[in-house]
């Protein structure tokens, strides 16, 4: 029931917070939970009945349209926030600039990496700090890093969890994510249960890896999904400033829902693009 | 691909529906999507937010209305009842499914006869 409640937090978390809107992910609730305590009862798996449930939940967008709520449009570009934005970006340049000029240790954890992976694994986590995340099948399962100075990289196999974090260690500001990649490859045999990726400074480029659920999001950086088999997933698109843009066409920007099939792909972006070309 | 029931097509429908089923008694979300299932042997699921929709659509008409309940072990759930302008609407609607169903059966059902 804890994943139903995070995906409808999720879910809702990106529409306006008004009285209706509370009231109906308040009843949502209360039928998803009612589903699941059948499932359950007919001696499904918990996490197979969260799974069905989640990925026979529909549309929001139709939800707010009965309520009388267009829902939301991208972010208005007030002048102030024009602004504040460039600010803003002016202000992190000048952060990197001095951490990239600034860097005086050097950190024994950076510089490359370019492993194979021997254990097997059912998901994929990663977590970037800054840099880019490329995940793509192969032969092989592989791990790459080619780094910077100022960050740590580490990746481990546990409990058929292949994790990957990288992170900054430098206290002088933000690192710049230029030229920093960090690269899964996931051996195309593979069945996965699950991808996380997510960066905070970079893109997120997954190409032709597919989960029973995937999760990929940057929060200033483009996330690319190429290659995948949509046809029987549920897709779910979010960017905050940014576009969407969808087998090549842009898509209305928001969140946007596709597809109702049983492997859930989530995309996001704060602040840039997302692109997904399916198979 | 298998045939199935277009949901555009029965998303317009999914009104009187809801009504059929509340004409029978006062129920709750999940308890309506399963009598919906039902009686459509099946054939039809509707997803919960298909559901609420209609349900926040039809109150907003004074077609149904709803009223808060709690069960013996504490769960609190929405009831909804249909009213005297549900009952009347849905007949209405019921009339315009026999027509349609005129209509459209002369090009469906031996094209043109």
């Amino acid at each position: 029931m804890d994943d139903i409640r995070d995906f409808l937090e999720s879910v809702f978390s990106k529409l306006p917070q008004t009285p209706e809107v509370h009231r109906a992910k308040d009843e949502l609730g209360q039928m998803m939970e009612d589903k699941y305590a059948e499932l359950l009862a007919q001696g499904m798996p918990e996490k197979d009945a969260a799974k069905a449930i989640i990925a026979e939940f529909g549309n929001p967008d139709e939800v707010l349209e009965s309520l009388g709520v267009t829902p939301q449009p991208a972010r208005k570009w007030h002048p102030g926030r024009i602004v504040a934005l460039v600010l803003g970006v002016i202000a992190v340049c000048c952060v990197c600039w001095v951490a990239f000029c600034g860097r005086a240790e050097a950190d024994p954890h950076a510089g490359n990496v370019d492993a194979t992976i021997a254990e097997d694994f059912s998901s994929v986590d990663v977590s970037a700090a800054c840099g880019d995340v490329v995940i793509k099948s192969g032969d092989v399962a592989r791990v790459s890093y080619s780094g910077a100075a100022n960050t740590s990289f580490e990746y481990e196999v546990q409990d058929g969890v292949l994790h990957v974090t990288q992170t900054q260690t430098s206290s002088a500001g933000t690192q710049a994510s230029d030229g920093i990649v960090i690269t899964v490859v996931v051996p195309s045999t593979a069945e996965l249960s699950s991808i996380d990726a997510t960066t905070q400074l970079g893109g997120v480029d997954l190409q032709g890896v597919e989960a029973a659920r995937t999760d990929v999001s940057s929060q200033m950086g483009d996330v690319d999904v190429r290659d995948v088999d949509l046809s029987n997933a549920t897709l779910r698109l979010s960017v905050d400033m940014g576009e969407i843009i969808l087998d090549g066409n842009e898509v209305s920007p928001g969140t946007v829902v596709r597809g109702t099939g049983e492997r859930i792909v989530d995309v996001s972006a704060e602040m840039g693009d997302v692109t997904v070309t399916a198979l | 691909m298998p045939d199935e029931i277009s949901s555009d097509f029965i998303r317009g429908y999914i009104d009187p529906m809801i009504l059929c089923v509340l004409l029978q008694g006062p129920s709750y979300g999940y308890e309506v999507s399963k009598r919906i299932r039902q009686i459509s042997g099946d054939l039809y699921m509707v997803k919960e937010t298909t559901l609420y929709s209609a349900f926040a659509r039809l109150e907003k008409g004074g077609l149904v209305e709803s009223f808060p309940q709690v069960a013996e072990n504490g769960k609190r759930r929405t009831y909804y009842r249909i009213t005297p302008a549900g009952i009347d609407h849905y007949q209405a609607r019921c009339r315009e499914w026999k027509l349609t169903k005129d209509v459209v059966g002369r090009f469906m059902e031996g094209c043109g006869a």
